[in-house]
């Protein structure tokens, strides 16, 4: 019964992540942490970060997590499985069509594309809003070094170009020397 | 046609999947590099083609594009071989993750560690989302920016199921350019 819950979630979470990673944590979130209770909030989130810094793509990292907190091993085998199955089915179609005939196929791709194209920002705006609350928001105290992390993190990424994987390390080592002053 | 392997398709997923930070777009520039410029195996076109289907369909970028990869370089089995090589290192990789993780969070060192990064993940996003909204201002009508205020209320809102969300706006886009 798990099998085929875990099942049904990760094939929905392969089937309607468009756009990337970003676009598929609302989707993701609201499989794992809302529909059924698979993981907290905390550990969601969590995952987000380990992900951001493990090659590999988001869902599939989820996936695995997921499937190996509720059903072992073979729960990670099945959850990565049914993640991948429809691309496995969609793209091989498109990839036929593309290698086979041209046409109308493609025609039709592009409009679906081009109405996607708001949705998918929605839903990567909708992950930023959660993920800056959860960052910065959460608590009862002033986050005054959250805050600083964050806006130099966003300078440095727009205009100074830096990398996410800097960023990160960065990050990180700036909030152990931030909170080492705290504790001080 | 030049080709290549089964053997030598799923080595080479799974070296640029175990090794490739920052999702998608980078393995699609590394598949080029590799496939396009060093071996000449793939054309410029065909590379391009394969990296927007693999943007375009659902499921992530980096296994859509092995899919299609493998596809080009053996048909289905190549496909198959592929899909494995580029899903194996992240399973592996989270699982053994997931097997330290509660000892790993519970430290107060790495909890403040992981603090630091989420705040770096969530700049990254934010950035995106700038960045998506400047290449929606450059070439976008005053609909395209109604239509995400509206996804972005009927999600945050209505906490509207994501699936009906993208089903009608894929209708709202075929139904717009037809």
């Amino acid at each position: 019964m798990i099998y085929l819950q875990l099942f049904w979630s990760f094939i929905q979470i392969g089937m309607f992540s468009v756009g990337g990673g970003y676009a598929a944590l609302p989707l993701i979130k609201e499989q794992v942490v809302m529909n059924h209770q698979w993981l907290s909030a905390k550990e969601f989130y969590d995952i987000v970060t380990i992900a951001e810094m493990t090659p590999g793509p988001m869902a599939i990292n989820a996936a695995t997590f997921v499937g190996i907190k509720i059903a072992g091993i073979p729960g990670a085998l099945l959850a990565s499985f049914a993640t991948v199955l429809p691309s496995m089915i969609i793209v091989t179609s498109l990839a036929l069509v593309l290698y086979y005939k041209r046409g109308s196929g493609v025609k039709l791709l592009e409009k679906t594309l081009y109405g996607l194209r708001p949705a998918v920002i929605a839903l990567i705006t909708s992950a930023a809003l959660s993920l800056m609350e959860v960052a910065m928001l959460q608590g009862d105290r002033f986050h005054f070094y959250e805050m600083g992390i964050f806006i130099m993190g966003l300078y440095l990424l727009r205009s100074k170009k830096i990398t996410p994987i800097k960023l990160l390390l960065l990050s990180g080592a700036g909030a152990l020397i931030f909170s080492g002053f705290l504790a001080l | 046609m030049k080709s290549m392997s089964l053997w030598e398709i799923f080595y080479t997923a799974i070296k640029f999947s175990s090794t490739t930070f920052g999702g998608g777009f980078v393995m699609i520039g590394m598949m080029k590099k590799k496939f396009v410029e060093e071996l000449g195996i793939l054309r410029d076109d065909e590379m391009m083609d394969i990296a927007a289907i693999a943007q375009s369909a659902p499921g992530a970028v980096t296994v859509n594009a092995w899919i299609l990869l493998g596809f080009r370089m053996a048909g289905l089995t190549g496909s198959l071989v592929a899909v494995l090589g580029a899903v194996l290192p992240p399973v592996v990789i989270i699982a053994l993750i997931s097997v330290v993780y509660k000892q790993f969070i519970q430290s107060t060192l790495v909890a403040m560690v992981m603090k630091g990064m989420q705040i770096a993940v969530a700049a990254i996003i934010v950035d995106l989302v700038f960045s998506l909204f400047d290449s929606l201002a450059k070439d976008a009508k005053p609909w395209d920016f109604l239509l995400v205020v509206l996804a972005l209320i009927l999600l945050l809102y209505y906490r509207f199921p994501i699936y009906i969300l993208l089903v009608s706006f894929a209708l709202i886009g075929i139904w717009r350019k037809s």
